[in-house]
């Protein structure tokens, strides 16, 4: 075979693969979702700490009020890409959802076992970093890492002192803004991009 | 039928089975981006291919003609927006053709010895 024709037919492959991947990073050129999630995980868990009256209160309603700013948001960037994706929408908000249910099977859990606010706080870290770190390996790589010092943090606050849960909120909200910096295409990616 | 086993036999089977029309990058290109979202703009496409309105206009157009692409227009903030969605047909079409690049491919590197 005439090898002019392979390496042409590779090209054409690494160009096409080269769009897709282009339009992919393109995915992060929008910071405002996750700084915004950066912000309700440091306000809400310096609140376990500062505020114990109000944690109850925002969490039933910030993280509502974030989920549906996110998908607002989150169409309106598809469209200004000129993208249209309702299967990937319909799969965020199920993945994202799940840590609605999985609130609620905590509260029915240690309602049940008569939990202390300490350790459902736990449990809510728990849940919340392993749907981040699920949702940085399936949808959004920027939510891997937060989700990991999730996870890890959930377990650290019975040895910080003091504010442990402060720390761990800003930490993780500092890790979301650091990620989304990281991953955003660089100026000339995002002119490319569109 | 007999499998291929020599490189030849393996690279000249995937360059009969490759699809004439998707042989070209833009039109490769279009149908790859679309094969997994619902639908993009004109806009968009021409974006990420680096194709000119007219080149990328008539690229889609050939694709529209052998049924691989639907395409819709609609008014978005008083504009005109070209929507584009692969079909079922541009799907298979794609899944096809990539089956024997990958055959062609392999059969290269193989080389002349196998």
């Amino acid at each position: 075979m005439d090898p002019e024709v392979t390496r042409k037919l590779e090209e054409d492959v690494s160009f096409v693969r080269q769009a897709v991947e282009q339009r992919d990073k393109a995915e992060y050129k929008s910071l405002a979702i996750i700084v915004m999630w950066a912000v309700i995980v440091a306000v809400g868990y310096a609140l376990n700490d500062f505020a114990m009256d109000y944690v109850p209160f925002y969490w039933m309603t910030a993280p509502v009020a974030g989920f549906l700013v996110s998908l607002a948001l989150g169409s309106r960037s598809d469209r200004k890409r000129g993208l249209s994706r309702p299967g990937l929408s319909a799969r965020h908000g199920l993945h994202w959802g799940t840590i609605f249910l999985g609130g609620m099977a905590v509260i029915s859990i240690a309602v049940a076992h008569r939990f202390d606010g300490w350790v459902i706080g736990q449990l809510f870290a728990l849940l919340t970093g392993v749907v981040f770190f699920l949702g940085g390996l399936h949808l959004d790589r920027r939510t891997l890492w937060p989700g990991v010092l999730l996870i890890c943090g959930a377990a650290a606050v019975d040895h910080i002192q003091p504010y442990p849960w402060t720390i761990v909120g800003l930490a993780t909200a500092a890790t979301l803004v650091a990620s989304a910096l990281w991953m955003k295409p660089k100026d000339e990616e995002a002119v490319a991009a569109g | 039928m007999k499998k291929p086993s020599q490189p030849a036999e393996v690279t000249s089977e995937g360059l009969v089975r490759l699809d004439k029309l998707l042989e070209h990058r833009s039109r490769l290109g279009a149908c790859v981006l679309l094969a997994d979202v619902e639908a993009m703009t004109f806009t968009s496409l021409k974006g990420h291919l680096k194709e000119t309105d007219g080149n990328m206009g008539a690229h889609l157009r050939k694709l529209e003609d052998a049924g691989y692409l639907d395409v819709s227009k609609r008014f978005e903030n008083r504009k005109p927006v070209t929507w584009y969605r692969l079909t079922r047909k541009g799907a298979e079409a794609l899944r096809s053709h990539l089956e024997a690049l990958q055959t062609v491919i392999r059969g290269a590197r193989l080389g002349p010895l196998g």
